[in-house]
């Protein structure tokens, strides 16, 4: 994972995708136990608007000899999805990403209140599944969960998940 | 009884999880791909990929 995290820098770094956070399974197994998951979410804030938002990020991975297998790019043997941020909180989550290493290779990771308030969102069973082990496992910020889920008018549904 | 026993065994899973969310990061990704490996010798297909680390 080291090296793909290079490479995503990489793109960071020569402005094909503007800030990057990882999201989804793997931001969430940091902070809670592991889990199984099967890829590497990147949610990036993209440089320019349009369409097709991906193309220029997997055309250079095409150069540098890593291609597309449908919504994936492996990348040194790691499954990516690139995800362009959808809604205004995905580029929140993004914008406040923790900065963290990993194998000494600087990346940034969705914080956890975030990770719980895109569960919420997305509210398909494992995503409610997930933001229960947040709740329980997680080192959460109250206030700062409190003010995203009412920024984001996911109120109900998080007094619905805790009742 | 069996009542005291189960709040036992699950406050014992609670703290294992605990156990395990404390992990430094780099060794729950280790995890996390020997959990793709029992996986996929369950699953026997080829949908998802084990990944290669470093």
């Amino acid at each position: 994972m080291e090296k793909a995290l290079r490479v995503i820098n990489e793109l960071k770094k020569s402005g094909l995708i503007g800030a990057y956070a990882i999201g989804g399974g793997i931001a969430a197994t940091y902070y809670i136990e592991p889990i199984l998951t099967y890829d590497l979410d990147i949610f990036f804030i993209p440089q320019a608007e349009g369409l097709d938002m991906l193309s220029p990020v997997y055309e250079e991975l095409k150069k540098r000899g890593y291609s597309p297998e449908k919504e994936l790019v492996i990348i040194e043997g790691i499954p990516v999805q690139f995800i362009p941020v959808y809604n205004v909180l995905v580029r929140e989550a993004v914008e406040t990403a923790k900065e963290s290493t990993y194998q000494r290779v600087k990346t940034r990771i969705v914080r956890p209140e975030y990770l719980l308030a895109i569960a919420l969102q997305t509210n398909r069973s494992k995503d409610r599944e997930r933001a229960i082990q947040l709740l329980s496992q997680a080192k959460l910020d109250s206030k700062l969960l409190a003010g995203v889920l009412k920024e984001h008018g996911l109120g109900a549904r998080y007094r619905k998940l805790k009742a | 009884m069996n009542d005291r026993i189960a709040k036992a065994i699950f406050k014992a899973k609670a703290e294992r999880r605990q156990k395990l969310a404390r992990l430094p990061f780099e060794e729950k990704i280790r995890i996390v791909v020997r959990l793709q490996r029992i996986a996929a010798a369950i699953r026997k297909d080829h949908k998802f990929r084990v990944w290669r680390l470093d």
